[in-house]
């Protein structure tokens, strides 16, 4: 991807007037290539978030402590995002003056914001070891928020490609 | 076989309950976010137990072990997603015969199916350290090369067009 990217800076010097937005614009391969990294990174944030989000609500991996379980899950959650917000972007930069003024692009944005913010501060809180021997409490309805709102985002997406 | 294909598309498709999906503004969305939510729960066991497969997680926790506790979430996603997605098939059981993304989305999902249920529990329920990494890392790829053909084969399903809709539409 640098190389390739390197490559149009280079065309882009040489021939100014053949400057392509971006990559997506030239080669209609390219689309559907990230666009599937899109939906496995997806794949793999929501089920690690899910499995973790389990574990919260007491219904699986029971024998393991909870932040037991994060600390597995969590690099791989990392991952996910990572991959998400690499291939997102440059999804959106396809046509970003289109993509934002679509409402379901702007809702799942908004979600994608809260269920990050939410996941990185409650959730881990949530996973802190310090809280291995304490009862789930309000850790089981924090669960159910995750679940809730990673899937609105999945919707979100969903909603957006439909139109 | 295929005729036989072709009748079974077609009642469903007339069935009560693809013609009720199919004329609800809401139902199909509704089944659709079961799907889904299925969907979630079945990646995200598959993924765990092949990344322990791998080593790349769980590194305390026996295979067999992990595997027993996920099994249940397993099956019950499976079932879930096995249900729905018929419900969401019989809405346009006669354009998804001609379709082959779904197609191949189906063969995955008998093989996928059948490993997972064979050979992979079989190595899931025995890793305890009798299989090389080279038999563990192949067993594991296979499952998500099997599961995501699946899945990748559902997300093409909207870029093929068929012609195969020469059946009336309710």
């Amino acid at each position: 991807m640098i190389l390739s990217n390197a490559m149009l800076v280079l065309e882009a010097l040489a021939r100014p007037e053949a400057i392509p937005v971006n990559p997506i614009a030239r080669w209609e391969w390219v689309f559907p290539i990230v666009e599937t990294l899109h939906v496995l990174g997806f794949t793999l944030l929501v089920g690690m978030v899910v499995v973790l989000d389990l574990r919260l609500l007491g219904w699986c991996l029971r024998k393991y402590p909870v932040s037991h379980v994060a600390k597995s899950l969590s690099p791989w959650i990392l991952t996910g995002v990572v991959v998400q917000l690499t291939t997102g972007p440059y999804l959106f930069s396809g046509d970003p003056t289109e993509y934002v003024q679509v409402t379901a692009f702007r809702v799942k944005m908004a979600l994608l914001l809260v269920a990050l913010i939410f996941h990185f501060t409650a959730i881990r809180a949530a996973s802190s070891p310090s809280r291995d021997s304490q009862p789930l409490g309000w850790r089981r309805p924090a669960a159910l928020v995750s679940i809730a709102l990673w899937f609105s985002v999945l919707l979100g997406g969903m909603w957006i490609g439909n139109l | 076989m295929k005729t036989l294909l072709l009748h079974f598309c077609v009642w469903c498709n007339a069935s009560w309950w693809g013609v009720a999906i199919r004329k609800s503004t809401w139902l199909f969305p509704f089944v659709e976010i079961f799907h889904l939510l299925a969907l979630g729960v079945l990646g995200g066991t598959i993924l765990i137990l092949n990344l322990k497969l791998m080593r790349l997680a769980f590194k305390s926790e026996t295979t067999a072990e992990l595997a027993q506790e996920v099994k249940p979430w397993m099956i019950g996603s499976l079932i879930v997603m096995l249900i729905s997605g018929f419900l969401l098939f019989s809405t346009e059981a006669v354009k998804m015969y001609g379709n082959w993304g779904f197609q191949l989305k189906m063969l995955f999902l008998s093989l996928a199916m059948i490993y997972t249920f064979t050979i992979y529990g079989r190595v899931a329920r025995h890793d305890d350290g009798r299989f090389g990494p080279a038999l563990r890392i192949a067993v594991a790829l296979l499952s998500l090369l099997l599961w995501s053909g699946v899945g990748l084969g559902g997300r093409s399903l909207g870029y093929i067009t068929t012609s195969a809709s020469s059946v009336d539409q309710q």
